[in-house]
């Protein structure tokens, strides 16, 4: 029996499908990702999840409970909410509060050891007292999660938390997210149009299309085995770089044979395969410099294609092959040596 | 206040609530049906059964007997006294509006083009005496106009003549306009700060002269705050009791004044609600005409 | 009207560049002397009334002339011990609280569906609830005291059937004040709370009504003061012992004028002055006055 199960959920509006006939089990502990394009119904499955939609069909149930027909109050998920809709007219240790105030008769203490723990967990140790709109982007966030997981609900439900942030917020929170999933474990449906997100975030990917579910497995096997040219489109044009992950230093790294670059996910465990996952945009090519070390590596232009306003490299760095792009006319020829450096990679679920 | 209300029902609804399983609109619609019956018993049923009590004979014990009759609509519409009674509110109407938004135009524009601070000092001056209440701002027109009053009394001082302003039409169009003033000014107001700063100029660099950006584009673009105010007050100029009655002579009987005598003092109800429904019928005709023809003369959207 | 549709106004009004068109300064003058001829007349009219109120106020004598003769306080002693002062405490007052908690209540209800929820023909329902401005005092009053009248409702009591009566004038008005304010605070905030584990009523008491806070207070004392100063619909619903102050000036103005009416007048002029500050530090005066 699994932990979350979904079955044949349907959702329409009159002629309009928003969610057909999409089933799902998810394991206890898992992290599930929706995957989709805009309007692909994603955030109407979460909000029947959630209790705020009644579906149209279809069962849904979590921790052994039918979950339809129960109230949202009662059905013990915690919702993180695209603008966030934290409390502007309470302090931050109210909107934590909040939920333990409601849904659990605790003592006053007790609430406040919870409050201050989780606050700690989330990097905002002492915050109590501070009010909401005098936050930054990223510490409302954390406010947010904080205030979910303090819950410790049977299900943590993400409608697209990290649309409306900047890239280096984005990346951030996105490490938080995967590191408080990781130290609590709580099962995660997370829904998403950013692949990056999804890929490096889930045990499972579900990619959804025109309301219609597509695929669901691992991120690496949907990589290697999109079964469809939707899904291959979505995940086609990035490198998966298949190696291990080691220590250096002390530090963790992604290695291969040839090169290794530093991972920032301070619990990423030693381990014989992993796969790592990063954009073309996202390998840039340099005037030759000196040898690499960290980020930068020396590699070979070994391909280039022109296509209008963007050119594609294949780079080969040490025993592995890149896809770059970069913009404009090609700057490089093949066979020109050349400086790599790699921004935003992230190590995806193998 | 509300909250501590709220906290009681909520805490009495918890005792009562059942699981049950809730539709989509997770928590329906009740909470409407409460103020829309409320308008619907207290505003729709008590007009429609005004009018209904029109065609009953009044009957001074029993108050109404019930007999169907048409004979209040004609006397209304034939007799000439009543019908000179509607001409009379029809055309004190009029004049009220035109004085309205003669004088409300250029208050509203004054308004909407003038520094913050005046603004809120002249919108002061023009929402407070609506909030005032039209009898206290009546006696004032009293104190002016009596002839032991303010006015006369400077005239006495100085040339010795004394002039019968209160107690006839002059004293009733005055007052009228005065109490309606403000709902010409706040539509004007608003069409015009709706307008864009850039106009004006772009119109005077396009040759035009500050009269003519005045007449051919803030005039036009601000006619359907214009018209808006003005059939406002026309409504309410035809529906007028208080006004009339305190600062008109015995013979300025409005529609208004009518209703009034018949329904409190002679207790005769449906002649007052025959009396009403035909104002109200008269009113919306007029209004309607007036609202075709603007539209259609000047191409207006409103 | 759109931006596009007023700059075409502007370019079909206008000839074009022709030669000198600028206006004389003779006419330019006569034209601002009739603006600020006109000005001055309106802001007079609108003025001059009230502040002759307050200044006889203060007359010693029984006269009312202007400029006063000197300075008394007597009427206002004679508003503590008149009809006024009954009328003003124990009649207006009373009504015009009840006529605002109930109406506030009301257009509360009606708002948050039209705001929260998704209904069928949304324009119309708003337009429904906005009915009651279209129809004009008089006729609600006399309508009412018609269904007032009949055997089984001729027992209710003035006070109640004029509280009724300002409920359907001012529900308009809190009905828009509630709306703008929910209008404007994000609806996922009590889904938040719902999820949470908090009920629906409680998700509205604690974190949806504090945001709407002073748009619900404003309505309110709009309520408020029109109940207070309404004097047509009162007319026809009066009666016995219960009479508002408003009709009660009236009906002593039929037959007689005294500056006790003035202190009167000017005591209500404070009590409405100090209600209209308060709405506008609340809300702002824009958003008062802007459905008119």
């Amino acid at each position: 029996m699994s932990f979350v199960s979904l079955q044949n959920l349907t959702k329409e509006y009159g002629d309009v499908v928003a969610v057909d006939d999409v089933s799902i089990d998810v394991s206890e502990g898992e992290f599930v990702s929706i995957l989709g394009p805009s309007g692909s119904g994603k955030t109407t499955m979460l909000k029947a999840i959630a209790g705020f939609v009644e579906p149209t069909n279809g069962v849904i149930s979590v921790a052994g409970r039918d979950v339809i027909g129960l109230p949202p109050e009662d059905r013990n998920m915690g919702l993180v909410f695209q603008r966030l809709a934290l409390f502007p007219h309470m302090s931050v240790f109210d909107n934590v509060a909040f939920g333990l105030r409601h849904r659990e008769s605790l003592s006053k203490a007790e609430i406040e050891t919870r409050v201050e723990d989780i606050l700690k967990l989330v990097s905002l140790p002492g915050y109590g007292d501070r009010s909401i709109t005098n936050l930054s982007g990223g510490e409302q966030q954390r406010v947010a999660l904080a205030r979910v997981m303090v819950l410790e609900p049977d299900l943590l439900l993400y409608d697209e938390p990290l649309s409306d942030l900047d890239r280096q917020l984005r990346e951030e929170m996105r490490r938080e997210i995967k590191d408080l999933h990781d130290r609590m474990g709580i099962t995660s449906i997370y829904v998403t149009h950013n692949q990056r997100e999804a890929l490096t975030l889930s045990d499972r990917v579900l990619v959804l299309q025109d309301a219609q579910k597509v695929r669901c497995a691992p991120p690496s096997e949907i990589y290697s085995d999109p079964q469809s040219e939707f899904v291959a489109n979505f995940v086609g044009d990035s490198n998966f770089i298949s190696g291990q992950i080691g220590r250096q230093n002390g530090a963790p790294v992604f290695e291969t044979d040839s090169f290794s670059l530093p991972l920032d996910d301070a619990t990423a465990d030693e381990s014989d395969s992993s796969v790592l996952y990063i954009r073309p945009e996202d390998v840039k090519l340099n005037e030759p410099a000196t040898t690499g070390n960290g980020v930068s590596q020396p590699g070979r232009v070994t391909g280039t294609v022109h296509l209008g306003s963007v050119t594609e490299y294949d780079v080969e760095v040490g025993d592995r092959t890149f896809l770059a792009t970069d913009l404009g006319a090609p700057r490089y020829e093949d066979g020109d040596e050349v400086t790599v450096s790699f921004a935003d990679y992230g190590l995806v679920e193998a | 206040m509300l909250g501590t209300v709220l906290g009681m029902a909520t805490r009495l609804v918890r005792r009562v609530r059942k699981p049950v399983a809730l539709p989509d609109r997770f928590d329906g619609y009740a909470p409407i049906a409460v103020p829309a019956t409320y308008l619907l018993l207290f505003l729709l049923v008590p007009i429609a059964f005004a009018i209904f009590i029109s065609f009953f004979e009044y009957d001074a014990i029993t108050l109404i007997d019930w007999t169907f009759t048409t004979q209040y609509y004609q006397d209304l519409l034939g007799d000439s006294f009543y019908v000179s009674v509607l001409w009379y509110t029809v055309r004190l109407a009029f004049i009220v509006s035109a004085c309205a938004v003669l004088l409300g135009y250029p208050i509203g524009y004054y308004v909407a083009k003038t520094t913050p601070f005046r603004r809120q000092l002249a919108l002061l001056a023009v929402f407070l005496p609506l909030m005032v209440g039209t009898v206290a701002r009546i006696y004032g027109w009293i104190v002016l106009f009596a002839t032991n009053g303010v006015i006369n009394g400077f005239l006495g001082a100085l040339v010795g003549v004394e002039l019968s302003l209160l107690s006839n039409t002059f004293a009733v169009t005055v007052g009228l306009f005065s109490v309606f003033l403000p709902l010409v000014v706040l539509p004007v107001y608003s069409a015009i700060e709706d307008m864009p700063d850039s106009l004006v100029p772009a119109a005077r660099n396009l040759g035009a002269n500050r009269a003519e950006a005045f007449l051919k584009v803030e005039l036009p673009l601000s006619l359907p705050g214009l018209i808006s105010g003005t059939i406002f007050v026309f409504v309410l100029t035809m529906n007028s009791v208080v006004t009339p009655r305190l600062l008109g002579g015995r013979t300025d009987i409005t529609m208004g004044v009518l209703m009034y005598d018949n329904a409190v003092t002679n207790l005769n109800w449906p002649f007052a609600s025959a009396t009403g429904t035909v104002l109200t019928v008269t009113t919306t005709v007029l209004v309607y005409v007036y609202f075709k023809y603007v539209r259609g003369r000047m191409g207006v959207e409103t | 009207m759109s931006l596009a549709a007023m700059l075409s106004t502007v370019t079909d009004a206008l000839p074009g560049r022709s030669g000198s068109r600028s206006l004389s300064t003779p006419s330019l003058a006569l034209g601002m002397g009739v603006y600020y001829g006109l000005l001055v007349l309106g802001f007079a009219i609108l003025i001059v009334p009230i502040v002759l109120v307050i200044a006889v106020s203060f007359n010693p004598t029984e006269a009312q002339a202007f400029p006063p003769t000197g300075f008394s306080l007597r009427w206002y002693g004679e508003f503590l011990d008149s009809s006024f002062f009954n009328a003003f405490f124990a009649v207006s007052l009373p009504i015009a609280l009840a006529v605002g908690t109930v109406s506030t209540v009301l257009g509360l209800m009606a708002s948050y569906i039209v705001a929260r929820r998704d209904i069928p023909f949304e324009n119309e329902v708003v337009l429904y609830f906005l009915m009651p401005l279209v129809v004009p005092p008089a006729i609600i009053g006399l309508s009412l005291l018609l269904l007032f009248g009949l055997r089984p409702l001729s027992f209710v009591p003035p006070f109640v059937e004029l509280t009724v009566a300002h409920v359907v004038v001012t529900i308009p008005y809190t009905f828009l004040t509630s709306l703008t304010a929910l209008y404007s605070v994000d609806e996922e905030l009590e889904q938040a709370a719902r999820n949470l584990g908090a009920t629906k009523f409680n998700a509205f008491r604690e974190v949806t009504l504090p945001l709407i806070r002073s748009g619900v207070i404003s309505g309110f004392l709009l309520a408020f003061i029109l109940s207070f100063t309404d004097s047509t619909v009162a007319l026809f619903l009066s009666g016995g012992s219960t009479i508002t102050l408003p009709v009660e000036m009236f009906l002593f103005l039929q037959f007689d004028s005294s500056p006790l009416v003035a202190a009167t007048a000017t005591v209500q002029i404070l009590l409405v002055l100090v209600l209209v500050v308060l709405i506008g530090r609340l809300v702002g005066f824009k958003a008062v006055t802007a459905d008119l």
